[in-house]
């Protein structure tokens, strides 16, 4: 008897294991018979964190040359995106153009490029590596005002929008 | 263990001399993030912007009899913050004699002997230094020749 | 074209000779430099610079009987290394007296004192004062016709070499 109620344990233990295997689909019983199942990927890994995201990476400083550089000064930026579908990154910085300063006199600057004036919208969910981009910063009346350290802030912000 | 330690600490130094400023990741959906936009003091060859240039006539003629002849040099500069060039204008054996190849001589004086400008920034500052020849001690009494000296100009850099 | 060339020429040789050119420039803090002052024997309107005055004087008047009668010139010079002024006074030794077309009597008479001076050095300043005589002896006066005689002194200046 108990040998005959350890087999039938055991039997119910590996069907109880055994159960998921036989919650989806339809049991095929007939010859040539097909069934289907349906393979689906989560959007968290396997920690269960959410595998969507991006970087978008600035210079923390920029450094002028006095008088600039004859090949021009640039403020070199980049990001990386993977998104969820339909989503992109909207980048852009708080100014067009300001002035260096160094707490008396100002060194007048203007910027161009991606970002500058209008958002730069990625277009993309998911890009292949890193994209680069550039800033022009173009500075003036290096010859009015002392030489001496001028700086100023720019500030970039990053939404995720909708693709349209 | 020291070997160990020895690389590591040089790996250190190579970092601390070669790394420049580290980039700033945003990674957050309405994240921001700070650029620093700065000048550097040196031009981009290196070389340090703040300079001057002072520039000094080849010779300055005077006519005979002339009692007051003024001269100009220039000043041009861009220097740091509250600095200024100042230059002065003396006599390089400060003795006060023209002398002529017959070994005769003429005194004289300077005056405006000194110019400091205000500010860093100058450009192009004509400069007067006037030479002075009395006409009873000087020109009457020295025999008519070509008569010179040689000026010292000194430039230095001062707080304005 | 020839012409146009020439005148190319002409305004660049002019550029070349207007254009001061300058010594040196200073750019270092401390940095120094030098420059050359010199005269030139040209005023600032251009004229030589040297030169010399005798001053003569005017018409003398020498009172009747005066054995001697003293005048006064004076020199000063402005002159070059290695030159100096001489001066020399010189007259007919006799004065003339003209009574009338057919009647001239004359008083003869001598020059003395400094008549002839050479200057020791090109410049001589302040003046130098002269005097020279003019004799008459008293023989002459007693013979002469009382009347108004009268002769040219004449003042020779020039620039010798030393």
């Amino acid at each position: 008897m108990k040998k005959i109620l350890a087999v039938a344990l055991a039997l119910v233990m590996m069907l109880a294991v055994c159960v998921p295997a036989f919650a989806f689909g339809e049991d095929i019983s007939t010859n040539g018979g097909q069934s289907q199942t349906q393979l689906q990927t989560l959007t968290t890994d396997e920690e269960g964190n959410p595998v969507a995201g991006f970087t978008v990476s600035i210079p923390a400083a920029v450094e002028i040359p006095w008088g600039g550089t004859s090949t021009g000064d640039f403020l070199n930026w980049s990001y990386t995106s993977k998104l969820e579908t339909g989503k992109q990154l909207s980048i852009s910085v708080d100014k067009t153009s300001g002035n260096l300063t160094n707490g008396t006199d100002n060194l007048p600057y203007t910027l161009t490029g991606d970002a500058v004036g209008t958002a730069f919208l990625t277009g993309e969910e998911v890009t292949e590596g890193t994209v680069s981009k550039q800033i022009a910063i173009a500075v003036t009346g290096w010859g009015d005002v002392p030489v001496d350290a001028y700086s100023d802030t720019v500030t970039f912000t990053v939404d995720v929008v909708d693709i349209v | 263990m020291k070997k160990i330690l020895a690389v590591a600490l040089s790996l250190v130094m190579l970092l601390a001399v070669s790394v420049p400023a580290f980039a700033v990741d945003i990674a957050k959906d309405g994240g921001t993030g700070e650029a620093l936009v700065k000048t550097s003091t040196q031009n981009e060859d290196g070389e340090e912007a703040a300079g001057f240039t002072v520039s000094i006539p080849a010779e300055n003629i005077i006519p005979w009899d002339s009692t007051e002849t003024d001269f100009t040099y220039h000043i041009t500069s861009q220097l740091a913050p509250a600095k200024a060039v100042s230059v002065e204008v003396k006599d390089a054996d400060e003795v006060n004699q023209m002398t002529d190849v017959n070994g005769l001589t003429l005194p004289y004086w300077i005056t405006n002997a000194t110019a400091t400008m205000t500010g860093p920034i100058v450009t192009d500052q004509a400069c007067i230094f006037t030479i002075n020849v009395d006409s009873t001690d000087g020109w009457d009494k020295a025999p008519v020749s070509e008569y010179s000296d040689t000026l010292l100009f000194t430039a230095s850099i001062v707080d304005a | 074209m020839k012409k146009v060339l020439s005148l190319v020429v002409a305004v660049v040789m002019l550029c070349a000779i207007a254009v001061p050119a300058f010594a040196a420039d200073i750019t270092t803090d401390g940095g120094t430099g030098t420059t050359i002052i010199k005269t030139v024997t040209t005023t600032a309107g251009g004229e030589d610079a040297e030169n010399f005055t005798v001053t003569i004087p005017g018409d003398t008047d020498i009172t009747w009987g005066a054995e001697s009668t003293t005048m006064t010139y004076y020199v000063e010079s402005h002159l070059g290394y290695g030159k100096q002024v001489e001066v020399g006074v010189a007259g007919n030794g006799v004065m003339s007296y003209v009574a009338s077309a057919d009647d001239t009597f004359t008083l003869p008479y001598t020059l003395g004192g400094e008549t002839a001076y050479a200057a020791e050095s090109p410049v001589v300043y302040p003046a130098a004062s002269l005097d020279f005589t003019v004799a008459i002896n008293e023989e002459d006066w007693n013979r002469a016709v009382v009347g108004t005689y009268s002769d040219t002194l004449t003042f020779t200046a020039e620039v010798v070499t030393a």
